[in-house]
């Protein structure tokens, strides 16, 4: 009931009132902050206001209101997004931060930003920011991507660092086959999974 | 003798009155819970929950990838169908995992074949103890479905094989010979993401596709089967999911979701340990310990079942499937029970402790025996004067009375809500087999729950055999 009002009121309220429905959602369930995302996705203005606003203050609950909607868009919006949000207090921030950052604009040298997000005492922000690396082809983190496939506390960050290196190709790709070496047998099936995809894609390219 | 027959007498009187009382407040109980079932259904708006929710969520990139496990054990008749049927379900990321459970027949070669598997590095990751993996399998085909190849050791012990190689957060158990609606997956996550780190499990419903016709692993037209035991099994499937699950959901204390379709945090698998394999109810066994394990560590959880999400199965049709099939679930329900008997009334854990297992022990486990019981009384009584043949009568016509009221009701409620068959002919004959399943099928069930009982207590462990006929190919044209 509650998701179809929101849509509604997107469809017939004016854009204020879209910004209010914004304000609103923090408490709301995942599942109807997904519809409503789907709902706002399709009207650019709104879409474009709202994250102009909130990437630009310091609401914690709009910022990460703010980028979760660009994670579920998943796909590029003309909108700055500042790199200190890297280093954010906020670990929910940081996460969809690095989620968020393939489809944003940024000012500056993303390097420093994404090496800082490689050594965030959480996974769950590493395996974000290694997906991002890959995403924007920042081979300037290579070494600090090759450190995250033999160090890690959890599989998926190694294997994110892994795809990264992968797909950045060349040299950086066959830096992957020298992890085949290492003493871990989790991190030398990583390493021998992501070589086999990369051969595999090549078979069937 | 004839200072004995008024004192038996007496006895079987006085069990007939007590069998009375018990279907009384059976029904009365059942009652309450089909109602709050049907409550439950229509807030839930099952049916109102359009197209376009779905579509949000297949779009969403926030939407949590989920790893699919089917287990298959000499299935080569439907493998081809159902792997094709999971493949095809839309959703935004998800990878396939068929467990081959050391099948004997050619379900590996089908695959093999069909899916163009080459042998992969995949490594399992978990830790859950299960059977030797003899090799993991990828395709060649631009299709994210991994082969897990492993010793058998029966279901529980392939779902655990499964979930250690799987690389996602969720994992969804899915019986290999069953199909499930191409949106089935997005609407079982829905809990998921209603409250995140809160929900365990997620059971969706379960099908008979029996007489429906099937083409490309999808169910295209839905009808019934020919088989009246089929379709015996039809209603008592609308019966256990209205009746039963839907109310336990609401007071979280759902003690099934189905092996054949249950979603799952992986990391709450991993911290019970998996499936237990030495149990022969893995699926109930499994639920029952993630509510008490939740319940110990004093977490805040949720276990729901969904009515939206579909997954259709082959009903057994002969009798000696069925057989088996009754047999080892009430050998199941026993087991998961009694292993969990600490549970019962015990306030810490909630509703599961003072009304689920309770209704279970009162009504799945001694319903066995009194029914049983009740009706041997009855003839040996009726036949030997030894009953008033009054009460006989009225014993008689209360437990199908009780029955068909029951099973009518969960039919129509159920058709109400879902309008699944599309014909007006289908819901005539599910009534009908509301009726006729009263006279002599739910008794001969009874029989066989009760000898359930008693292997449980001879310690029998065997599975029974299940006989598939594959899926009803919806015509194709001819080629020209």
């Amino acid at each position: 009931m509650r998701a179809a009002a929101r849509a509604g009121l997107l469809r017939l309220g004016s854009p204020e009132q879209g910004l209010r429905l914004f304000q609103d959602l923090g408490d709301a369930p995942l599942w109807e902050r997904i519809l409503f995302y789907h709902h706002v996705g399709e009207n650019h203005e709104l879409t474009r206001t709202f994250l102009t606003r909130a990437l630009g203050g310091d609401d914690v609950i709009q910022l990460r209101l703010a980028l979760e909607f660009v994670g579920a868009l998943g796909r590029y919006l003309d909108v700055e997004v500042p790199l200190a949000l890297a280093g954010h207090p906020d670990l929910e921030i940081r996460i969809k931060f690095f989620k968020a950052l393939p489809y944003l604009r940024f000012r500056g040298p993303v390097g420093e930003a994404l090496r800082g997000g490689l050594r965030d005492p959480d996974w769950r922000v590493r395996s974000m920011d290694a997906a991002a690396a890959a995403h924007l082809h920042e081979t300037t983190v290579t070494e600090d991507l090759l450190r995250l496939c033999t160090v890690f506390s959890h599989a998926s960050e190694a294997a994110y660092a892994g795809r990264a290196l992968a797909s950045f190709g060349g040299a950086s790709a066959r830096q992957i086959e020298a992890i085949l070496h290492h003493a871990s047998p989790e991190t030398r099936g990583i390493a021998a999974e992501l070589i086999e995809e990369q051969r595999g894609r090549r078979v069937t390219a | 003798m004839s200072t004995l027959t008024p004192i038996i007498s007496a006895i079987m009187t006085a069990f007939q009155w007590a069998v009375l009382a018990y279907f009384l407040l059976f029904t009365i109980l059942y009652f309450a819970l089909i109602l709050v079932g049907f409550v439950e259904m229509l807030k839930q708006g099952a049916l109102r929950r359009g197209r376009h929710d779905a579509a949000a969520l297949a779009a969403s990139g926030l939407t949590p990838p989920v790893s699919l496990l089917a287990t298959a054990y000499n299935e080569e008749l439907t493998i081809r169908e159902s792997v094709r049927s999971l493949l095809s379900l839309s959703y935004p990321e998800m990878e396939v995992i068929v467990i081959n459970d050391g099948s004997k027949d050619n379900t590996l070669a089908i695959l093999a074949q069909e899916f163009r598997l080459y042998r992969s590095a995949r490594q399992p990751i978990g830790q859950i103890p299960c059977k030797q993996i003899r090799g993991i399998y990828k395709s060649m085909l631009p299709i994210p479905l991994i082969v897990v190849d492993k010793v058998n050791g029966g279901k529980a012990d392939a779902l655990n094989a499964g979930t250690n190689v799987a690389r996602y957060p969720l994992v969804c158990a899915v019986d290999a010979d069953s199909l499930l609606e191409p949106d089935a997956l997005l609407r079982m996550v829905r809990p998921f993401l209603d409250a995140p780190g809160e929900v365990l499990a997620v059971g969706g419903i379960v099908r008979i596709v029996n007489g429906c016709k099937v083409s490309c692993g999808r169910v295209l037209d839905v009808d019934l089967p020919q088989s009246w035991v089929a379709r015996f099994q039809i209603v008592e499937y609308m019966r256990a999911f209205l009746g039963g699950r839907l109310a336990f959901s609401a007071a979280n204390a759902l003690l099934i979701i189905s092996g054949a379709f249950g979603l799952f945090d992986k990391s709450a698998l991993l911290a019970v340990g998996g499936w237990d394999s030495t149990t022969i109810g893995e699926d109930m066994e499994l639920i029952v310990r993630l509510h008490r394990w939740a319940c110990e560590n004093k977490r805040k959880y949720r276990i729901v079942f969904e009515p939206d999400p579909v997954c259709w199965t082959e009903a057994p049709e002969k009798l000696r499937s069925l057989r088996g099939q009754r047999n080892r679930w009430q050998r199941g329900t026993v087991e998961s029970l009694w292993r969990h008997r600490a549970m019962i009334g015990r306030p810490g854990y909630g509703a599961v402790g003072w009304l689920a297992i309770p209704y279970f022990l009162l009504f799945e486990i001694c319903g066995a025996i009194l029914e049983s019981v009740g009706y041997v009384v009855t003839v040996v009584g009726g036949l030997t004067g030894l009953v008033d043949l009054r009460l006989t009568g009225l014993f008689l016509i209360v437990a199908i009375l009780n029955g068909v009221i029951i099973s009518a009701a969960c039919v129509v409620l159920e058709e109400l809500s879902t309008q699944r068959y599309p014909r007006i002919r289908n819901l005539v004959i599910l009534l009908a087999a509301a009726v006729l399943e009263n006279l002599g099928y739910r008794q001969v069930i009874t029989f066989w729950r009760l000898q359930g009982l008693i292997d449980v207590v001879r310690g029998s462990k065997g599975w029974g055999h299940m006989e598939r006929k594959g899926f009803q190919s919806a015509p194709t044209p001819a080629a020209h």
